[in-house]
């Protein structure tokens, strides 16, 4: 029988997944690919403990449309962040992005 | 039982296609890759009991962000694209983090016992509940996240003008480059090309 324990395993490897996707690329574009996979492991723990402990209240299927909603707009800014930064130094892999760096 | 059967199949080609994702060497194949991955996510929701949430998975993930993912990939010039999604320096020690994390979260989540079965919730669909929540208990957070959209919009399309905006940060010679190396910001710049 599959159980909260199941969906929680599973959440926590697309969450390591996604970790290793978003430490260790090397384009911007990929690391937010990590990203959005990490946010997405936590929508299905969200949804994995709303229908195995309280599936009369759904109050963590709401809590999961704003993390959607908060996950939308972080992917448009952080897009436009890297194509206005590829338009003014032609770059998108983040080691070049050093001009900070000593 | 069948929905046991789902479950399996959905979480074993969820995992491929996440490994996939980042494994693969072209940045369009992760991104296809990615969007698969987000559309079995929201088949898991469905065997959950979660239409409202699937729905709005495969609306907005598979068939916005993924299709923004694409843009971006598009809009940026590279070598080869065969060649374009590879690891930095920090591959193995990241591999080793992430192996570490997991081993802590499956002995955490092992721990203790969990409940095998969920409790009926009902036959209906779950849109109704989600709406009350929204209009209800929630509805100073669901303000807040129109405000927010809005201002991600609004930012998005001030950052994505780049230097032909009105009020450009650092004026047409830094975004031009170093023609006139007098400038402060040509003169970075063209230290650092």
């Amino acid at each position: 029988m599959i159980g909260l324990a199941h969906y929680l395993v599973l959440g926590g490897l697309l969450f390591c997944i996604g970790l290793l996707g978003a430490v260790a690329k090397r384009n911007a574009i990929a690391v937010f690919m990590g990203i959005e996979l990490m946010l997405n492991s936590v929508n299905l723990n969200l949804v994995a403990f709303n229908h195995f402990l309280h599936p009369e209240f759904l109050g963590g299927q709401a809590f999961v449309v704003f993390v959607i909603v908060v996950a939308a707009a972080e992917v448009s800014v952080g897009l436009a962040i890297i194509l206005s930064l590829y338009r003014r130094r032609a770059i998108t892999q983040l080691d070049e992005i050093d001009l900070l760096k000593w | 039982m069948l929905g046991v059967l789902f479950f399996w199949a959905f979480a074993a080609l969820v995992v491929v296609a996440a490994l996939s994702m980042v494994f693969t060497r072209n940045l369009v194949h992760a991104a296809l890759f990615m969007a698969l991955t987000f559309f079995l996510i929201a088949c898991l929701y469905i065997l959950m009991g979660a239409d409202y949430v699937g729905a709005v998975q495969v609306l907005i993930y598979v068939g916005a962000i993924s299709i923004l993912f694409v843009f971006g990939i598009m809009l940026t010039k590279r070598d080869r694209i065969e060649d374009s999604n590879r690891f930095n320096r920090y591959g193995v020690s990241g591999a080793i983090v992430s192996a570490l994390l997991f081993a802590g979260l499956v002995v955490t989540v092992l721990g203790r016992d969990r409940p095998t079965v969920a409790s009926p919730s009902g036959d209906g669909s779950t849109v109704q509940v989600i709406a009350g929540l929204f209009l209800n208990d929630y509805v100073l957070a669901f303000e807040l996240a129109a405000i927010l959209l809005l201002a991600a919009l609004l930012g998005a399309i001030v950052i994505g003008m780049g230097h032909r905006g009105p009020k450009s940060a650092l004026g047409p010679q830094a975004a031009r480059g170093s023609k006139k190396p007098a400038a402060a910001g040509g003169e970075v710049q063209g230290g650092k090309a």
